[in-house]
């Protein structure tokens, strides 16, 4: 490890962990700019300022106009909306889904366990995109095409959910406790949603930040799945304002901050379990 | 109450629920999203996909709507979602409006099977029968053709021409109304083409707002010449003459630390910006494009004028065609003789006429409307020009284009053929369009080549061909 | 009410349920479909025509596939070689002793993986923009600042063309914005698993910071690193909404086009699912080398 007994090191290690953390802000900051400047005025004089206001700013180009506009917009606040939906349902469904697969692989012994396990390790390394091309048929055929059902429920069997909640289990549900609670008398179900899912928490938090945030920035399914504006969720329905007549980047850039925003919430929220949970299953994998 | 709230939100005790957190989430925004009132019901549905053409449209579609009892909804869709809407409900029958308007370099992806199975209806004995095809301008009906069936109709021809900042020029004492070819304007252009008079570093003004990477630009320059991407049987045609010269000349604009040409982007913040500093003196103009210039940019209000396009050669073609819009109805409509009749007021009758032109700068493909006198008032934008006869003049002239489902590989592979033309000259110093004119046949060659072998392997495709008259 | 014994025999099958039925329908399905679908041509889901492998054939011979390819290559090597050894100094930094504000400093460094792959396009776009976008003004205002003072006449043209001329470069920068600090937080948690005593010791008994590193962190938080970049690769093989959304496309002269966009360009721009599934195939079989190739190197160097 790198010593740090000098001083001089200690300061060194700082002067390097701020200007990075400084870089990897300034592209944060540019947007925030962005997203506050009024049309046609020129984000950089606010980066570097150079005019007459306090600090050399122009306060009078900086307000929440693009903020108003996107809300004022048509199917705006729909496609938020339909995000927060879209990404909840899925995180939800996926992740207990998932927990139940997890724990019943590391757990339970039933008859067709290890052939499941094997078509879990096998799925893990098909790319995505390769099922794009027959899923838009499947759904074509089932009738599911620009619907919600259709774009949720392929997203509901994470096979590296069930590996990650598989490994949670084995090293943190001992047999002992399910056990003494089958001894106790207590239904399968029972002991798996009040003893081993509180165990399960980190996971359960890593997991369920991990596919929120996949639902919520996924951009190719929608493109592909909906076919109506109305229905879209905000990464779609942003890529789409880069229309024909005109990008209006403040607007996106306000449309990309208010679509970060929740996401960096519920991080925060979950920041001590995911990490916990997060390299958990790495750790022990 | 309010304690477990909080518990769940901000993780007091390290006992926060977040799959509790998410999911109530969940069941709320769902229940909103049930709630949502449903689609009103309609007799017709129209989707467009500007909003200058809606609002061209809106008073027309009212009036029909009113004679008739019908519920007609009118709704603007994006571009790219309406192509993905259209091709979904042409493809798997999700539900599509009855009359649709697809934009030109697009629509062609949609003709790529068989043309029965396409869900389109063809419009070649309606046209005949109205007497509409003796109406309208010929070049304008090609690009809408398909296994020699009338898919679209024409909504505009696209005339192209320049616009130019007369106010730089006046400034400078310059005069363009000698300027015949390519080579005049340049030659009369140089003095003040990529000269930093006020000494900030970087040149005050380019001749002309032009770059390889805007493949739609160098496809008009070619049109311009006589060229086109594909031949009568649909075939790529990228490196027939004279292509290989006009990109030649086209990149040979680019390099030199003279060079005339500038990249500035269409429709951004950042390049109406430059456009408005005036960083290059002219700019490709279809007839649409100055529409866009009075909306977005009102500040070179006085400053700009619309000259014709200079030739390639004297006594050529001093316009080209950029762009286009057509109408479609599908097979599967709900009442297609009321989608035709307003099918036809929208595009044929003198009100969406003068509100398309008013609005959005385009021109009807209607001849006999050409003579109506709001297309020759005088416009303030333009220094008083009368923009509108400048276009119709130039109307009869514009090139003819055919459709093809493989417009957009042909535009991709025009680019990548510019790009890497650029490269070329720019690492080896050439300059003139003669050093370039073999390495652009060369480029063009082998990507005709590859774009033919993708058209090789579509079985629905020879299918077309043989049936094609 | 049913007996413990039935229900205890009943559960697990009831517990595996929702996901095996959804990954049957959803995922097995469509795999073996799409092994069909590869040997059609087609308009769309609803026409199509067998060609066996003919698909395949035009494959091996297009040209652009092998860009895609070599593109997603470069980006995947790239990537990797930058972004781990990066991540693991910024955890090993953040790791050292009395670093004050490790919680925010580590919260910095994960933020970007928040962003979003579409809206970091949006927004590196806006930055690499000729003439007006943050680096080409930075740059020219800088070297004209500096040749005022100077007297070299030499001057950053503010028009170079990052996204033409840099593509690559470009699209590596924004994911090793994004991923950096997100990789971080997994090597992070790994070096939680080194042992302190041990690396004390070790340096009782004269070991260098070197030496110590090499021989008790490296093994320590091996498995992490195997993890790390392997989900890399993955995620790296599949790249598409950045360059998508960053260059309106695949970018000039497709220096920006991807396996995955040139399978969506095929599926559902021009309807052929056949030629996209053809495609999606060889990006399997590329991918499951990859996945075998690093079993057998990281099953090497553990024995």
């Amino acid at each position: 490890m790198i010593p740090t007994q000098h001083n001089t090191s200690r300061l060194f290690l700082h002067v390097l962990l701020y200007s990075m953390a400084a870089i990897i802000a300034f592209p944060f900051l540019y947007m925030i700019v962005s997203a506050l400047r009024s049309p046609g005025s020129s984000d950089l004089g606010i980066m570097f300022p150079r005019g007459d206001g306090l600090l050399g700013i122009d306060w009078s180009n900086l307000g929440f106009d693009n903020f108003r506009a996107f809300f004022a917009s048509r199917n705006a606040p729909s496609a938020l909306l339909n995000s927060v939906f879209y990404a909840s349902a899925s995180a939800t469904l996926a992740s207990i889904f998932a927990a139940m697969t997890g724990y019943a692989l590391a757990r339970l012994r039933f008859v067709g366990r290890g052939f499941v396990f094997s078509a879990v390790l096998a799925a893990l390394i098909i790319p995505g995109p390769l099922l794009l091309a027959p899923l838009y048929t499947l759904l074509y055929d089932l009738g599911l095409l620009n619907s919600y059902a259709g774009l949720i429920l392929p997203g509901l069997a994470p096979a590296f959910g069930v590996y990650l909640f598989r490994q949670a289990t084995i090293s943190s549900v001992p047999m002992e406790i399910i056990e003494s609670a089958r001894i106790d008398g207590c239904g399968e179900f029972r002991i798996f949603f009040a003893i081993a899912f509180p165990l399960l928490k980190p996971m359960v938090s890593a997991f369920v930040l991990i596919t929120f945030l996949g639902a919520w920035n996924n951009f190719l399914m929608p493109q592909i799945i909906l076919s109506e504006e109305a229905k879209f969720p905000l990464a779609t329905y942003i890529a789409q304002l880069r229309g024909l007549y005109g990008t209006d980047y403040g607007l996106i850039m306000a449309a990309t901050l208010i679509s970060v925003a929740p996401v960096m919430l519920i991080f925060f929220l979950l920041q001590r379990d995911f990490i916990s949970g997060l390299t958990a299953g790495a750790v022990k994998g | 109450m309010i304690r477990p709230v909080l518990e769940l939100m901000f993780d007091l005790t390290g006992r926060s629920k977040p799959l509790l957190l998410i999911g109530v989430l969940a069941v709320i925004s769902g229940g909103i999203l049930s709630f949502d009132p449903p689609q009103e019901h309609s007799d017709l549905e129209v989707w467009v996909f500007a909003e200058e053409h809606a609002r061209s449209y809106r008073d027309t579609i009212i009036t029909y709507a009113d004679r008739h009892d019908l519920r007609i909804n009118l709704l603007r869709v994006d571009i790219q979602a309406l192509m993905q809407r259209v091709r979904s409900g042409l493809y798997s029958g999700t539900p599509v409006a009855d009359v649709f308007e697809l934009e030109y370099a697009t629509a062609g992806q949609l003709f790529r099977g068989p043309p029965e199975n396409l869900g389109l209806v063809a419009f070649d004995e309606l046209l005949s029968e109205s007497g509409l095809l003796e109406q309208i301008n010929p070049p304008s009906l090609a690009a809408w053709q398909h296994g020699g069936k009338q898919l679209g109709l024409p909504h505009d021809v696209h005339p192209v021409g320049l616009i130019v900042r007369q106010d730089i020029l006046d400034h400078h004492s310059i005069s363009l109304d000698d300027v015949e070819t390519w080579e005049d304007f340049f030659r009369t252009l140089a003095p003040i083409a990529n000269v930093d008079a006020d000494a900030d570093g970087r040149p005050d003004h380019y001749a002309i707002s032009y770059w390889p990477t805007q493949s739609g630009y160098t496809e008009l320059l070619i049109r311009q010449a006589g060229g086109r991407l594909f031949d009568e049987n649909g075939r790529p045609s990228l490196s027939a003459d004279p292509a290989p010269k006009v990109l030649a000349h086209a990149v040979s604009w680019c390099v030199g630390n003279q060079r005339f040409a500038t990249e500035i982007p269409d429709f951004t913040d950042t390049g109406n910006r430059r456009k408005v500093r005036g960083d290059a003196i002219a700019y490709f103009a279809p007839d649409w494009m100055t529409a866009v210039w009075r909306r977005e940019m009102p500040e070179n209000s006085g400053k700009v004028r619309v000259i014709p396009m200079p030739a390639w050669e004297p006594g050529g073609r001093r316009t080209s065609v950029y762009g286009g819009t057509m109408l479609a109805i599908p097979s599967d409509n709900r009442s297609f003789d009321h989608a035709w009749e307003l099918a036809q007021e929208m595009y044929f009758s003198v009100g969406p006429a003068e509100r398309t032109w008013k609005s959005a700068g385009v021109l009807s493909p209607i001849t006999s409307l050409w003579s109506e006198p709001f297309y020759h008032e005088p416009d303030e934008y333009f220094q008083g020009q009368q923009i509108g006869s400048l276009y119709i003049e130039l109307a009869p002239t514009v090139p003819p284009r055919a459709a093809s489902p493989y417009l957009p590989a042909a535009q991709s592979f025009l680019q990548s053929v510019g790009v890497r033309l650029l490269d070329i000259a720019r690492e080896q110093n050439m300059t003139s369009p003669k050093e370039l004119e073999p390495i652009a046949r060369e480029l063009l060659q082998a990507a005709n080549e590859q774009l033919d072998s993708v058209l090789e392997r579509n079985p629905f495709l020879a299918e077309i061909t043989e049936q094609a008259p | 009410m049913i007996s413990t014994r039935l229900s205890s025999r009943i559960a697990p099958y009831l517990m595996v349920l929702p996901f095996v039925s959804i990954f049957l329908l959803f995922i097995v399905y469509p795999l073996f479909s799409s092994a069909s679908l590869s040997m059609h041509a087609t308009a769309g889901p609803s026409v199509s025509e067998f060609v066996f492998l003919d698909n395949f054939r035009f494959l091996l011979a297009d040209e652009l596939f092998w860009i895609a390819l070599r593109n997603t290559v470069i980006f995947t090597t790239a990537s990797v070689f930058i972004q781990i050894p990066l991540a693991l100094g910024l955890a090993l930094a953040l790791n050292s002793r009395g670093i004050v504000g490790r919680g925010l400093l580590r919260l910095v460094f994960f933020s970007p993986v928040l962003i979003g792959l579409v809206f970091a396009g949006l927004l590196f776009q806006l930055i690499f923009e000729k003439e007006t976008g943050l680096i080409n003004s930075l740059l020219f205002q800088l070297t004209d600042t500096l040749s005022g003072l100077t007297g070299i006449d030499s001057v950053f043209d503010p028009e170079f063309p990052w996204l033409t001329r840099f593509v690559m470069p470009a699209l590596v920068l924004v994911a090793l914005w994004m991923y950096t600090g997100f990789n971080m937080v997994y090597f992070l948690a790994a070096l939680q698993n080194v042992d302190r005593t041990l690396l004390e010791a070790a340096s009782i008994d004269g070991a260098g910071a070197w030496s110590r590193f090499l021989h008790i962190t490296i093994p320590a938080i091996r498995p992490v690193g195997t993890f790390v970049v392997l989900l890399s690769i993955i995620g790296s093989m599949q790249l598409f909404e950045l360059p998508w959304i960053m260059l309106n496309g695949p970018g000039p002269d497709n220096r920006g086009l991807t396996v995955v966009m040139y399978l969506y360009q095929w599926g559902f721009e021009s309807g052929d699912l056949g030629y996209a599934s053809a495609i999606g195939w060889a990006l399997a079989i590329i991918m499951m080398a990859f996945a075998l190739l690093q079993r057998v190197f990281s099953g090497e160097r553990a024995a």
